[in-house]
């Protein structure tokens, strides 16, 4: 307690004491604007002074510094502290830093501990003063949250969103409100596979039997139409981001008791190349580091098979997608690394992403006839409420159409949509006002599931679209609107994409697309 | 903890005598040779070095070189971002067998006072992915490499105790390792994993490099440098710290999976 107290009185001698005389004069460029005060801190591209008028920032780019404070300006050093998911952080982010580093002319070297402990360092071409050190020290998204709330993290690699406890602990350390859409981005996208053994003949598994199987009801093979023999489950860490996203998507609870002989692996790598050894093994697999081993489709109760694909991770019409999050706090970052960070998000890191193998966020295409499946699932649904006209009428529709991979899904019944659309509402727009559409027409074409009346689900799907047309409308702000027709359609339950008997195959029912022509 | 035996150790660099036979494939340099040394030696004649290379099966290349007033004399010896050291035997010769980065390949040697340098075409040297760890000191690190859900120790387990040929790779499909460099004091050694680039099945191959922990390697840094495909498919060579664990590890091993990228093999 005494050193508790102890602790703040320091704290309170260093922050509110003024210090005992300015250090730093900063002037304009033009000399008409003096300022004196003591340095705060300096980023490599922005002051913090401290001065009579309270606590400024200051862009360096427009001032001279004068004085014993100032910083050399050449030995300026950006550090970052990289925290979080290891199956992420040692494949992705030093792919991202590695290229990032070529493209702007930086020399890198690698200081290695660890797998899971090392630094990258970047100088100019040629030079020997250090420019940037970022360094890695990964474990798990929990640790990541907690390397975070404790000030040892920068940035924090998650394969889910943060939790709100930790986003409690979190504000409650001064971290900021992680919640807030700027604090978090999505790098990447990425899902959950069930994953088998090449020998292991299965070709689908259903999200109740798989659910089944991690909760121990199952535990053979016959339970599953296939031969005899007993399933061993392999799992990543519990702490990891991709067994959390599982539990939180498929079991619907945050804690569980595993199956007795259950296999616990440190990554997604080794645990692919377990599964892949193992003929009787089914593993929860990362899209992005299968390894050796298989994947299966997820399948719905009406026999319905949505694979994982790069297309179908984009579009969310696979049910088990992860996206990848960056976290970090509400500091400011050294500007070295922002511009990292800007890349990362930019349409040139998006095939290093892809290479890293990993799914991008670069829309894609998908041509009418990549689309039977649908039709077919439309036409095997119709009957009752679905009449053949609504057919006709929605295959004119689509007429002469692509449907962009980028697709909208909402949380729960609501019409609040999920971390991935939220992402996808920013990059359309971006590319709106990139210009990437001119002359096009974008339709956002509205569908729900077939839960209650038509005439109630065409409504839903109407309001669908025109919630994601407005807030795409309202992202891009420097669009030219009479170079580009944005329109809404709703076509209510006509064109389901799973069967509705599950809650899973519902949510990728109610969706907005975006249609392209 | 795992051994190899001496004979499982199979230096590529053999300091055995050579005979300079001319064959078809083989390629005489000289007049890029700078015969330094002939500033000190007043016989230039004598001193004068010569440098074959010669192509090999799997895209290596044989050097030969005798350098005679360099006898017993360490040699630097780089072909594009590769480099390794090697020593000359008591007639300045000395003979490695590498692997061709580029299809037209220059190898240069260095005493630091005799300079020979060589190109030769290896056509194939595209057909395959090449994979390099090379460091300074005599740090016992080495190349793992598990080739499509190969099992350690399995078939298809690629390291030095089991280091295969590189006829395997044109008959196989299969990969193999190289090991260059006489590790002594300061100098360089590598070893390269080379995987045909036209695989006949699709998967992963997973590298890593393990290094024992002993009393003498504990808590060292080992300067080295890694070379693999970049993003754009171009070699690159990263320069890598690597720190060992302290003393309180010895006996343990160190495995790192990510000081390489696995080699991702699609059939499209």
């Amino acid at each position: 307690m005494s050193s508790f107290r102890a602790a703040i009185i320091v704290a309170f001698f260093f922050s509110g004491v003024p210090a005992l005389a300015d250090d730093v004069t900063l002037t304009s460029r033009d000399g008409s604007l003096s300022l004196d005060g003591t340095l705060l801190s300096f980023d490599g591209e922005f002051y913090r002074v401290d001065t009579e008028f309270g606590e400024l920032t200051l862009d360096g780019s427009g001032v001279d510094c004068d004085g014993p404070g100032c910083p050399d300006l050449t030995a300026f050093v950006a550090k970052l502290r990289v925290s979080g998911s290891a199956s992420v952080g040692t494949a992705l982010l030093p792919a991202l830093l590695e290229t990032f580093a070529v493209r702007n002319g930086f020399d890198v070297q690698r200081e290695v501990t660890s797998d899971r402990e090392f630094t990258y360092e970047l100088r100019e071409a040629g030079e020997d003063q250090l420019r940037g050190a970022f360094t890695f020290s990964l474990s798990t998204s929990d640790e990541g949250f907690a390397d975070l709330i404790a000030d040892e993290a920068d940035l924090v690699i998650s394969r889910r969103e943060i939790s709100r406890d930790e986003a409690v602990l979190a504000r409650q350390a001064g971290r900021g409100q992680l919640t807030d859409p700027r604090r978090s981005r999505i790098l990447a996208l990425d899902g959950i596979v069930p994953a088998v053994a090449i020998q292991n003949p299965a070709e689908a598994i259903s999200i109740q039997d798989l659910r089944r199987v991690v909760a121990g009801e199952i535990d053979d093979w016959s339970a599953l139409d296939q031969e005899a023999g007993p399933i061993e489950l392999h799992i990543t860490d519990p702490g990891s981001g991709l067994f959390q996203a599982f539990l939180r998507k498929v079991m619907r609870r945050s804690e569980l008791t595993l199956p007795a002989g259950t296999v616990v692996h440190d990554d997604d790598a080794s645990l692919a190349d377990a599964v892949a050894e193992n003929p009787f093994a089914l593993g929860l697999a990362a899209f992005s580091e299968l390894g050796n081993a298989q994947d299966l489709a997820l399948e719905g109760p009406c026999g319905d098979r949505i694979a994982a694909t790069v297309l179908s991770l984009k579009s969310e019409d696979y049910a088990l997608t992860t996206p990848i999050f960056l976290y970090s706090p509400v500091r400011r970052l050294p500007r070295l690394a922002r511009d990292f960070l800007a890349y990362a998000n930019s349409p040139a890191a998006q095939p290093v992403i892809r290479r890293a193998g990993f799914v991008d966020q670069f829309p894609q295409a998908i041509p009418l006839d990549a689309q039977g499946q649908r039709l077919a699932n439309a036409i095997t649904r119709a009957g009752g409420e679905v009449t053949l006209s609504d057919l006709k009428a929605l295959v004119a529709a689509m007429k002469g159409q692509v449907r962009l991979s980028l697709s909208f899904r909402f949380e729960g019944g609501s019409t609040i949509l999920d971390a991935q659309s939220r992402s996808n509402v920013a990059l359309l727009a971006e590319a709106l006002e990139r210009g990437v559409f001119d002359d096009r027409t974008l339709t956002f074409a509205g569908f729900s599931d077939g839960a209650g009346s038509a005439a109630a689900n065409l409504r839903l799907s109407e309001q669908r679209a025109v919630v994601i047309h407005d807030a795409v409308r309202a992202a891009a702000r420097t669009i030219d609107p009479s170079r580009i027709t944005l329109r809404t359609e709703a076509f209510g339950e006509v064109l389901p994409m799973a069967c509705d008997e599950t809650e899973w195959g519902s949510r990728i029912n109610r969706r907005v697309e975006v249609w392209l022509r | 903890m795992r051994l190899f035996s001496d004979t499982a150790r199979k230096r590529i660099l053999s300091l055995s005598l050579m005979t300079l036979a001319v064959s078809a494939m083989s390629y005489l340099t000289q007049p890029s040779a700078h015969a330094q040394n002939t500033l000190i030696n007043p016989d230039a004649r004598h001193c004068a070095p010569q440098l074959r290379l010669s192509a090999q099966p799997g895209a290596m290349i044989q050097l030969d070189a005798v350098m005679p007033c360099q006898t017993n004399a360490r040699v630097e010896v780089t072909h594009g971002p590769m480099r390794f050291s090697a020593l000359t035997d008591g007639q300045g010769r000395v003979s490695a067998i590498l692997p061709a980065l580029t299809d037209t390949a220059e190898v240069r040697l260095s005493t630091g006072t005799t300079v020979l340098s060589g190109r030769i075409t290896a056509p194939d040297a595209s057909r395959f992915t090449r994979v390099a760890l090379q460091w300074q000191g005599d740090a016992p690190l080495q190349i793992h490499a598990l080739e499509l859900a190969s099992a350690y120790g399995g078939a298809g387990h690629i390291w030095l105790g089991d280091s295969k040929a590189p006829l395997r790779a044109v008959r196989d499909k299969g990969g193999f390792l190289t090991e260059l460099g006489t590790p002594q004091g300061s100098g360089w050694q590598a070893q390269v994993y080379s995987f045909p680039a036209d695989p006949t099945g699709s998967g992963v191959v997973r590298l890593s490099v393990e290094t024992e922990v002993t009393a003498h390697t504990c808590g060292r840094e080992i300067r080295g440098e890694t070379i693999q495909a970049d993003f754009a498919g171009q070699p690159r060579a990263m320069p890598m710290m690597l720190r060992l664990p302290g003393c309180q590890a010895v006996g343990e091993t160190l495995v790192l999976k990510n000081l390489l990228r696995d080699l991702k093999l699609a059939l499209k």
